[in-house]
């Protein structure tokens, strides 16, 4: 009904911006709007966390280890140290987002820089390109990961750049398809006659117009980034304790899931509900950015 | 349809050779002194630091130590492990099988909920079950395997004693007994796929239903019944298949941390104690293994497809 009336604007000569079409669609969806509220809420907390939590994450108490939800002054108990649970999810918040959007910026740049280059040139740089693409893909990707960590060593630092760096193939190959379409356009043509530079077309000309599936693959890269990084800290791989990163306290908790399950729930809870807030609106940003695909989907 | 396998067939050559050169630079490649990294850095007596470099060829120049690697490869040589000191390759033979059991068991679990949910999700488009369909496939893609895996324990194992929670179960302890070790952990390693299957099947036949094929047919007077199970999952199948295949280097590198929450005894656990013990050699062999049976999957499914898909046949 609301499809049939916004056409009916438009060929009345009703012309809104593209921008503020996307929005409208984006709003549109109900479960993007949960997740964005769901998502800036997680945003604010990591931000204030100083604020927001009512402990230092890494005060111990070891007189009081193992303290059930709704204790006084630890609303969510504590853990096997006597630590305030709630402050160290508060804190861990930081450290998941932080992962999640350092690893997508890492991965999606370089993916793209080696998608935009292995299209436009083609021949030799492309076949190059594209075969490290295959051999990537051809492992496992957490399989690859813990390997390369192995060697490395843990560290949050590591889990960032490693993450970053094996994950570029996506951006690669959606950068590369999409650049080759545009290559035969009139305006790269035009621009190219004109005498612009390789780079400048890439860039002012060539960009512009495959950003669009790259921001939407981009969120839904952040919450795989997250879910990789946990799964890391929770085979001990990741990011080490004492550090509040949830995947890394679950699997703390798991060597006492027998007397206080407690301790799992929790951060596997927020590991759960951001990924998830990122997913809803990856989809509805996909829908409102790509109303061909969404009109198949839905 | 033989050029097309010869060439898919011949299409893998350049990616193995490039899975065992990745795997072999793993170590040649690493910052510092790859000694130093396998025995920690603690003060290592230097003699047998020596002795260990010169045993594993560490003293030549990077080619030829690749070609060595790749010789004994080959020869189904996967080096020796440091802390166990015997074959890499007896170690994974020994497992192999256990992990590739829980795999395909967690892929018939994906497969016999995702393609019958995500089927009638279409049909039954924009009702409570649709909406239930989907709800249920975001959550699921969105829940970490080892929260899922925990929580199963904690409900199934720990509250309710239905199920064992660990191992596979004594040997010889009977069908059933190994069975009920199977199924916690091929539900944590299937779900994901499940997941992401249900989604695509959904909107897959949603996309097959609006084709003028599906139109054709009913304005023929075909039931719908027919127009969907033979017209519209026929077509729709195609994308799921090649997911399916794709989705499979997911559901190994799952395997890695099912294997450790339920101490199955396969690959993956193998892994990752050799992680924990920076036992390299096994962990170059570990990598391996779940590299080559990942792009010996994908060649199956490809290959399978050409059955499915007549296009391809005769392209």
């Amino acid at each position: 009904m609301s499809k049939e009336r916004e056409r009916i604007e438009e060929t009345e000569g009703t012309i809104r911006s593209e921008f503020a079409h996307v929005v409208q669609v984006f709003f549109r969806h109900k479960l993007g709007v949960l997740g964005l509220v769901m998502l800036v809420a997680f945003v604010a907390i990591a931000i204030f966390a100083p604020v927001v939590a009512p402990c230092d994450p890494y005060e111990m108490d070891l007189a009081n280890p193992f303290l059930p939800p709704g204790s006084p002054g630890h609303i969510l108990g504590t853990d096997n140290f006597g630590r305030d649970m709630l402050s160290r999810l508060i804190y861990g918040s930081r450290i998941s987002l932080l992962i999640g959007i350092v690893v997508v910026s890492i991965s999606s740049v370089l993916g793209s820089l080696l998608g935009m280059v292995a299209g436009y040139y083609g021949g030799w740089v492309d076949a190059l390109v594209m075969r490290l693409v295959e051999v990537f893909y051809s492992f496992p990707f957490l399989i690859l990961v813990i390997a390369v960590m192995a060697i490395l060593g843990p560290s949050i630092f590591n889990v960032m750049w490693v993450l970053g760096v094996v994950s570029w193939p996506l951006y690669a190959r959606l950068v590369r398809a999409q650049v080759m379409a545009l290559k035969s356009e009139d305006f790269i043509k035009a621009a190219s006659a004109l005498g612009c530079s390789d780079a400048r077309i890439m860039f002012r000309h060539i960009l512009p117009n495959v950003l669009t599936p790259v921001i939407v693959s981009a969120t839904l890269g952040i919450p795989s980034a997250i879910l990789s990084s946990a799964s890391l800290g929770f085979l001990g791989f990741g990011v080490q304790p004492p550090t509040p990163e949830w995947g890394a306290m679950v699997s703390e908790a798991k060597d006492f899931m027998l007397i206080n399950s407690n301790m799992i729930i929790w951060p596997g809870l927020c590991i759960f509900l951001v990924v998830l807030s990122f997913n809803f609106v990856g989809d509805a940003l996909r829908d409102a950015l790509d109303p061909r695909l969404a009109k198949q989907l839905n | 349809m033989t050029r097309y396998i010869v060439r898919r067939l011949l299409a893998t050559v350049p990616v193995v050779i490039g899975i065992t050169f990745i795997v072999f630079a793993m170590v040649s490649f690493a910052p510092g002194d790859p000694i130093e990294l396998m025995l920690g850095s603690e003060t290592v007596n230097p003699e047998y630091a020596e002795r260990i470099r010169i045993e594993l060829g560490l003293d030549r120049p990077w080619y030829e130590q690749y070609l060595r690697y790749m010789s004994g490869l080959l020869r189904g040589d996967m080096g020796r492990s440091i802390v166990y000191n015997r074959p890499v390759a007896g170690q994974v033979k020994e497992r192999f099988a256990n992990t590739a059991i829980l795999a395909v068991s967690s892929a018939i679990f994906a497969l016999l909920i995702s393609i019958p949910l995500g089927v009638l999700a279409a049909a039954k488009r924009r009702t409570w079950i649709d909406y239930t369909a989907t709800t249920l496939a975001m959550l699921g893609v969105s829940l970490p395997g080892f929260y899922l895996g925990l929580l199963l324990i904690l409900l199934f194992g720990v509250r309710l004693g239905w199920l064992p929670i660990t191992g596979m179960g004594a040997a010889g302890s009977g069908a059933w007994e190994y069975i009920k070790h199977l199924i916690l952990p091929s539900i944590t390693l299937g779900s994901g796929m499940a997941a992401i299957l249900t989604r695509l099947t959904r909107s897959s036949v949603l996309e097959a239903l609006s084709q003028d094929f599906v139109r054709t047919a009913r304005a023929k007077g075909v039931r719908e019944k027919t127009v969907l199970y033979k017209h519209a999952l026929r077509n729709a199948l195609l994308p799921v298949i090649t997911t399916f295949g794709l989705q499979f280097g997911s559901l190994l590198g799952g395997a890695v941390i099912t294997e450790t929450i339920f101490s199955w005894p396969g690959i993956g656990m193998l892994a990752v104690n050799a992680v924990k013990q920076r036992d390299i050699p096994v962990i170059q062999g570990t990598t391996l293994v779940f590299a080559l049976s990942f792009v010996l999957i994908t060649l199956i499914v490809d290959i399978v497809y050409v059955f499915i898909d007549p296009r391809i046949r005769y392209e």
